[in-house]
């Protein structure tokens, strides 16, 4: 496929007010593009929009209503008379760890809601423009598409389905002349994953992972790798790159990973400290646990 | 783990009145357990559980209603005096469409079927499994990890099943229970013949692939690989046993197979047709 030029397209993304989503939409803008940074708070997305600079608009509008969707890919339009990239990036996490089994299910639906179904309405609202001008769809999954979602199993089971639609949806799109991607990112300093790295217990999960792992980059680093995926239209965008050998070896690593944190001591005891803290009755439950 | 015994014990199975649900409630019957039959329609679910024999139930409860599922645990619990393995098998197809065309209400209604459809089994599930260590066992699909072209949300909610599974069976093994993921290739069911085989996407990626792959197995074959899941409490199971293979090579053969069936010449026109038909209907419409 031929490289892609951004200069003179039209991009969307969401979640654009800060983090990842952000440094997209700085640097499409930078290759020439003009961006429609899209967020919940239509006074961030603005500000957002203004720091970005000439060509770049901010809109105020809810992934999981499909009418503002609609609708701020219907304002992109009549701004700047067409729709060429969109990257459907806005996700959350769950506010604290929890389990499947303690965590609300409000929250559980919430994070669902956002993270899948809030990609899918943005890629569907965008479609029809897309199809027309041979453009691209990126769909921001995560490293969690493949690895074991404890304690955090609805961004994970969000993010799993957002990478198989965007495999399917790559599928659907080449004969058509447009493309789409799936990006995963491991660590990268955001907002979302500061608050996680806050939350009680999480120090418990990282005490068990080498330091590598855990290595955080920069949201720009982030934005780049999505802006040079878009430019080759690639199939897979990973930031840090070697996350693409763990997901190459995933079918073999995860069998044996899930058994190692299954039969870890120590997650055993995370697991029902967690539960003591999400759970009113988890005090007493501990003490009655099995084992 | 040590082998789990079904004997005495209580099954609930959703999507039972039929297909898998129905053989491997029929089995775990067999193996001595007494058993819940959950489906949509109360009168196909009792029909079941009567063709059954004693000892199995009949409710009729829609898995996308989370207080339905409690209620049919909590009638579980009443009848039977507890709830030890939860099988969320429920599922449905979708009418082959690309994302694009398929209608918002479909879309949404496969994922809300077979995803959440599962998480509110498992979740009303939870407390009795966890308590009695149980099994809770989520029926995904080798769509977890195959191109779901044409299929999206299909694909999309097996992937999402498997995601909620694995992190599940860490968290209740401090509880002794345990979580099973269940992957099934091509099983003669009503699903499969009535969904998958209209589908031109699907008809094209049958050519392309090696006929083993799309060899269909029998209900029974597939629903004594899950029962023998549970009593080994095995983490996945697999049936056809050779998908196993595909799995573990998943991460390398996902990108070549994706690469393959996107630049087929025949698939692209599969493709642009079932578009242009979707449109014509929607325009009839």
């Amino acid at each position: 496929m031929p490289a892609y030029d951004l200069n003179g397209k039209v991009a969307l993304v969401t979640g654009a007010a800060r983090g990842i989503g952000y440094e997209t939409a700085r640097q499409l803008h930078m290759r020439g593009a003009s961006a429609a940074v899209v967020d919940l708070d239509p006074e961030q997305s603005r500000e957002a929009a203004e720091r970005i600079g000439q060509r770049a608009i901010g809109i105020g509008a809810d992934v999981t209503d499909h009418s503002a969707i609609m609708g701020a890919v219907a304002e992109t339009v009549e701004r700047f008379g067409g729709l060429d990239v969109v990257v459907a990036n806005a996700g959350i996490a769950q506010a604290q760890m929890a389990t499947t089994r303690g965590i609300s299910v409000e929250e559980w639906e919430r994070v669902f809601e956002v993270d899948l179904l809030g990609v899918w309405r943005t890629v569907r609202a965008a479609l029809p423009q897309i199809v027309e001008r041979g453009g691209h769809i990126v769909v921001t999954s995560s490293v969690y598409a493949f690895m074991n979602g404890v304690f955090n199993s609805p961004y994970a089971v969000a993010k799993a389905g957002v990478e198989s639609m965007g495999r399917a949806l790559r599928t659907e799109l080449t004969p058509l002349g447009a493309s789409a991607s799936v990006a995963y990112f491991g660590w990268v300093d955001t907002k979302m994953v500061q608050d996680a790295t806050e939350r009680p217990h999480s120090n418990r999960l990282r005490e068990n992972t080498p330091d590598f792992l855990l290595k955080r980059i920069h949201p720009s680093e982030a934005g780049a790798a999505i802006v040079r995926g878009i430019e080759e239209r690639a199939p897979r965008i990973f930031a840090p790159k070697w996350w693409r050998y763990v997901s190459a070896l995933r079918g073999i690593l995860n069998p044996l990973l899930d058994r190692r944190m299954e039969q870890d001591r120590r997650m055993v005891s995370t697991v029902l400290e967690v539960e003591a803290d999400t759970d009113e009755q988890g005090a007493a439950a501990v003490s009655a646990a099995p084992r | 783990m040590s082998a789990y015994d079904l004997n005495g014990k209580v099954a609930l199975v959703t999507g039972a009145a039929r297909g898998i649900g129905y053989e491997t409630a029929r089995q775990l019957h067999m193996r001595g357990a007494s058993v819940v039959v959950v489906d949509l329609d109360a009168d196909q679910a009792r029909e079941a559980a009567e063709r059954i024999g004693e000892r199995a139930i009949g409710i009729g409860a829609d898995v996308t209603d989370a207080g339905a599922m409690l209620a049919a645990v909590a009638q579980t619990v009443e009848r039977f005096g507890a709830l030890d393995v939860a099988m969320a098998n429920a599922g449905i197809a979708p009418e082959g469409a690309t994302t694009r065309t398929m209608p918002p209400e479909e879309w949404q209604k496969v994922i809300d079927v077979n995803l959440l459809g599962v998480w509110n089994t498992v979740r009303a599930a939870l407390p009795q499994v966890s308590e009695r260590n149980g099994q809770v066992v989520l029926v995904a699909s080798v769509a977890a990890f195959m191109n779901s072209t044409m299929m999206s949300p299909y694909g999309a909610s097996k992937a999402a099943v498997e995601a909620l599974g694995r992190p599940l069976r860490v968290e209740l093994a401090p509880w002794g229970a345990s979580a099973t993921v269940a992957y099934f290739g091509w099983v003669d069911t009503e699903m499969v013949r009535q969904g998958l085989d209209r589908e031109q996407g699907g008809k094209r990626m049958q050519e392309l692939l090696p006929k083993a792959f799309f060899k269909r197995i029998p209900v029974e074959q597939a629903s004594a690989a899950l029962v023998r899941g549970i009593e080994e409490r095995a983490p996945r199971v697999f049936a056809p046993g050779w998908w196993r293979y595909v799995s573990a090579l998943r991460g390398i053969l996902n990108p070549i197979l994706d690469r393959r069936l996107e630049r087929d010449a025949k698939v692209a026109a599969a493709l642009r047709q079932a578009e242009a038909d979707t449109k014509a209907k929607s325009s009839v419409a």
